[in-house]
C-alpha cells in the first residue's frame, strides 16, 4: 500500500513529469481542435520521438496528449459543427445549436467542469478495478490470451469500419505483416525474400505512422477547405447551481463511459453516442429539445468520453488488449520500452500502473484549468487552415519514422503504408484493425497460440477440447462469438438498431 | 500569413469532383444507396491476390505440426482470401457505382495525386539533398500548389520558420537524429 502511494505521488513531486503532462495536454487540445487531425495520429507520432526517453516522461507526454486531444475535439464541434474527432460527433449535434444562441462559452465551461469530474470517476474505476482484474488474469492460460488477442483484433476491426468483414480482412493483413522476418521460436525466415532489411520484420511504428498519419493527411487533401466562422466566447466559468443541475446527467453518462471504455474495442466515440441516446431518453422535459441546443446533449457525450479514458486503460493494463485505437498505440509504446502489457505488467512494474493513474489525474486537472481559463486561446486553433498543417504532418511523419532506427528504408515503408492506408480508408477498411493486427499478431496471438498448441502436444483435438474443458476459456470463447455476432446486421435487426 | 479564405487555392477548381469523391460523402452514400464505390472490385481483387501470394510463399516454410512457423502465415492468408471473397461478393451485390464518376478521379483527385507525387519525390530526395533542404522544398512546393502559387513569400517564410522550429525542437532539444 505504501509502495503504491509512493509510486502514485511520483508525478506530483517531479516537476519534469508534471511539465510534460501539461505540455501534452496543451498540444493535445491543439491537435484535437483541428478537425481531421486525430489524437491517434498524434500519439503514434509521439512514440517515435519519445522511445529513447525514460518511460515515465514518454508516458507523461502521451497521457497528456490523449486527454487533451479528447477534450480538444469538442471545441470545433461546438464552434463550427465539425467534430474534432469521432468522440465529439455527438457533441456537435446540440453544441453548435447552443453556440448559435451565443452561449458557447457557458456550455464549454459547464461541460469542462462536469467532464473533469466524470474523467476523475473513470480514473477511480481504473484504480479500483484494474488490480483485482490483473490478479484474476494471472490464472489465464496461453489459450485464453490467444482468445483475448483475437478479441482485440476483431473488435477494433468491427467497430471501426462499415462492415465487420472488412475489419477482419484488415486485421488478417496486419497479422500477415507481423509474421514478416525471423521467426522468434525457430529462427526461420518468413517473407524476407533474401532481404537483410526485412529480417528484423516490418517495424510497427513505421506502419502505424503511415496508416494513421500519412493516410489521414492524404484523405484530408481530398477536402482541404474549412469554413472560417468567428465565434465569441463569454461567461466560461459556470455557477455551482448549474453544475448541480446537470450533475445527474453527467453521473449517468460517466457510468456508461467507464463501462463502454472498459470493453475491448469500444472507445470514447461509442460511449459518447450511447450517453447522448441515454440522456435523450431519460430527459423527460429538457428546457430546449434535443437537437435544438439542449445542454444535456453536450454534457452527456462529453462526460462519457472523458469517463471512458480511465475505462479504456483497464483492459490495456490488465489483459494487454486495447480499449480503443489510442490505447492500442500505447500498447505499442510499452512494447518499445521493453514492457509487455498484460497481467504480469502489474506484478513486474506496479509503479507503472500507479504512475499512469496519477498521470491521468494530473492531465484531467490540467484539462479543467486550461479549458476554463484558456478556451479563448484554443478556440483560435479552429481558424488555422488545414492546408498549412498537413504538409507539416508529412514532414513530422518522416522525422518520426527515421528516428526509430535511423533507416530511410523505414521512411519508404511508412510512405508505402500511408498510400496503402489511404486506399483502405477510401473503401471503408478500418486501418486501426490493421495496426492492431501488426501489434498483437506476433507477440500475443501467434506466440500464445503456439504455446497453447505445444501444451496440447500438437494435437488439435486436445487444443480445441481445452476451450470447452476450461470454464474461463469457454466464457472467453462465447464472449468472442457474441461480440462478433453483435456486429452483424442480423443482431442489429433483432435488437431494432436498424 | 495566408488566411482561410485563400486556403482553398486550386482546390476550388476541384470542388465538384471532390464533392463527388469525398470519402465521407461516399461512405454516407454507401449507407443510404446500395451502389459500390468506383474501383472497389479491383481493390478487393488485389487484396485477394495478396492473400494468395501470402499462402503461396508460406508453402515454402517448414511445416512440422500445428505449432510450426507456417501456421500463422497460412491462416492469415486464408482469412484474407476468404474475407476478401465475401467482401467481393457483397460489393458485387451492391450494384454498379454511379455512372459518370471516373475511377481515377474518385481514387485520386488532382490534389491527392499531386501531393502523393510530392511525398514520394520528397522521400527520394532526402538522401541527396538532406533533410533540411528536401523538407523546405517539399513544404514550399506543397503550399504553393495548395495556394495556387499565391502568397509565395509568406509561404516560404512559414516553411522556413516551421522547419527551423522542428529542427531546433527535435535535433537539439529532443536529440532526435534527423534523416
Amino acid at each position: 500500500m505504501t509502495d503504491s502511494l509512493q509510486y502514485f505521488l511520483i508525478p506530483f513531486l517531479n516537476w519534469e513529469v508534471m511539465a510534460l503532462v501539461w505540455a501534452g495536454v496543451i498540444s493535445g487540445i491543439w491537435v484535437g481542435a483541428i478537425p481531421g487531425i486525430s489524437v491517434t495520429m498524434a500519439v503514434s507520432l509521439l512514440i517515435s520521438f519519445t522511445f529513447s526517453w525514460e518511460l515515465n516522461n514518454a508516458m507523461a507526454l502521451m497521457c497528456g496528449v490523449y486527454v487533451g486531444g479528447v477534450y480538444g475535439g469538442a471545441i470545433p464541434a461546438i464552434l463550427l459543427h465539425i467534430p474534432g474527432g469521432p468522440s465529439a460527433v455527438a457533441t456537435s449535434i446540440d453544441g453548435y445549436q447552443i453556440c448559435k444562441r451565443g452561449e458557447a462559452g457557458a456550455i464549454m465551461g459547464l461541460s469542462t467542469v462536469l467532464a473533469t469530474l466524470c474523467g476523475l470517476s473513470g480514473v477511480l474505476a481504473l484504480m479500483l478495478l484494474a488490480p483485482p482484474l490483473a490478479e484474476f488474469s494471472l490464472s489465464f492460460s496461453p489459450r485464453d490470451f490467444f482468445l483475448l488477442g483475437c478479441m482485440g483484433v476483431l473488435l477494433i476491426g468491427s467497430m471501426g469500419g462499415e462492415d465487420p468483414v472488412k475489419g477482419i480482412l484488415a486485421g488478417a493483413i496486419g497479422i500477415l505483416i507481423s509474421t514478416v522476418g525471423m521467426d522468434p521460436v525457430t529462427g526461420e525466415m518468413r517473407y524476407t525474400f533474401g532481404s537483410v532489411e526485412l529480417m528484423g520484420g516490418i517495424h510497427f511504428i513505421a506502419a502505424m505512422i503511415g496508416l494513421f498519419g500519412v493516410s489521414e493527411a492524404l484523405i484530408q487533401f481530398r477536402n482541404p477547405g474549412m469554413p472560417n466562422i468567428k465565434q465569441k466566447l463569454a461567461r466560461v466559468i459556470p455557477s455551482w447551481k448549474q453544475v448541480k443541475k446537470y450533475l445527474p446527467v453527467a453521473g449517468r453518462s460517466s457510468i456508461i463511459g467507464i463501462f463502454v471504455g472498459a470493453l475491448p474495442g469500444a472507445g470514447g466515440d461509442v460511449a459518447a453516442l450511447l450517453a447522448y441516446d441515454q440522456a435523450k431518453r431519460m430527459s423527460k422535459k429538457p428546457e430546449v429539445p434535443f437537437g435544438k441546443g439542449a445542454y444535456e446533449g453536450v454534457i452527456a457525450p462529453e462526460s462519457a468520453n472523458k469517463a471512458s479514458i480511465g475505462g479504456e486503460f483497464i483492459p490495456m493494463l490488465t489483459l494487454g488488449i486495447p480499449g480503443d485505437a489510442v490505447t492500442a498505440v500505447m500498447i505499442g509504446a510499452l512494447f518499445i520500452h521493453g514492457l509487455k502489457p498484460g497481467p504480469m505488467l502489474m506484478v513486474d512494474t506496479p509503479h507503472l500502473f500507479w504512475m499512469i493513474v496519477s498521470l491521468l489525474l494530473i492531465a484531467l486537472l490540467a484539462m479543467c484549468v486550461l479549458g476554463l481559463f484558456s478556451v479563448r486561446f484554443f478556440a483560435k486553433v479552429v481558424d488555422v487552415p488545414k492546408t498549412l498543417v498537413l504538409p507539416l504532418i508529412i514532414v513530422l511523419s518522416v522525422i518520426g519514422t527515421y528516428a526509430i532506427q535511423n533507416s530511410l528504408g523505414d521512411v519508404f515503408a511508412m510512405m508505402g503504408f500511408g498510400i496503402f492506408g489511404y486506399f483502405l480508408r477510401l473503401y471503408g477498411f478500418p486501418t486501426g484493425a490493421l495496426v492492431l493486427g501488426i501489434i498483437l499478431g506476433g507477440p500475443i496471438l501467434e506466440q500464445n497460440y503456439r504455446r497453447a498448441m505445444q501444451m496440447a502436444y500438437n494435437d488439435p483435438a486436445t487444443f480445441l477440447g481445452g476451450f470447452v474443458s476450461s470454464p474461463l476459456s469457454l466464457f472467453l470463447l462465447l464472449f468472442l462469438v457474441f461480440m462478433m455476432f453483435s456486429q452483424t446486421k442480423t443482431y442489429k435487426k433483432l435488437r431494432g438498431f436498424e | 500569413m495566408p488566411n482561410n479564405k485563400l486556403q482553398t487555392g486550386n482546390c476550388e477548381a476541384e470542388t465538384n469532383e471532390q464533392e463527388a469523391s469525398s470519402p465521407d460523402k461516399a461512405s454516407a452514400s454507401a449507407g443510404s444507396a446500395p451502389e459500390r464505390k468506383s474501383g472497389e472490385l479491383f481493390f478487393l481483387s488485389l487484396l485477394i491476390i495478396l492473400g494468395c501470394l501470402g499462402y503461396y510463399f508460406a508453402l515454402d516454410m517448414s511445416d512440422d505440426g500445428y505449432a510450426s512457423p507456417a501456421v500463422f502465415p497460412r491462416a492469415a492468408s486464408l482469412i484474407i482470401m476468404g474475407s476478401g471473397l465475401i467482401a467481393l461478393f457483397q460489393a458485387r451485390r451492391r450494384g454498379r457505382p454511379k455512372a459518370g464518376i471516373d475511377v481515377w478521379v474518385y481514387l485520386m483527385p488532382g490534389t491527392v495525386r499531386i501531393m502523393m507525387a510530392f511525398m514520394v519525390l520528397y522521400c527520394a530526395a532526402i538522401p541527396y539533398l538532406h533533410f533540411p533542404l528536401a523538407s523546405f522544398i517539399f513544404m514550399v512546393a506543397s503550399l504553393a500548389f495548395l495556394y495556387r502559387g499565391r502568397h509565395l513569400p509568406a509561404l516560404c517564410l512559414y516553411s522556413a520558420v516551421s522547419l527551423a522550429i522542428l529542427i531546433i525542437v527535435f535535433r537539439y532539444i529532443m536529440l532526435v537524429i534527423l534523416p
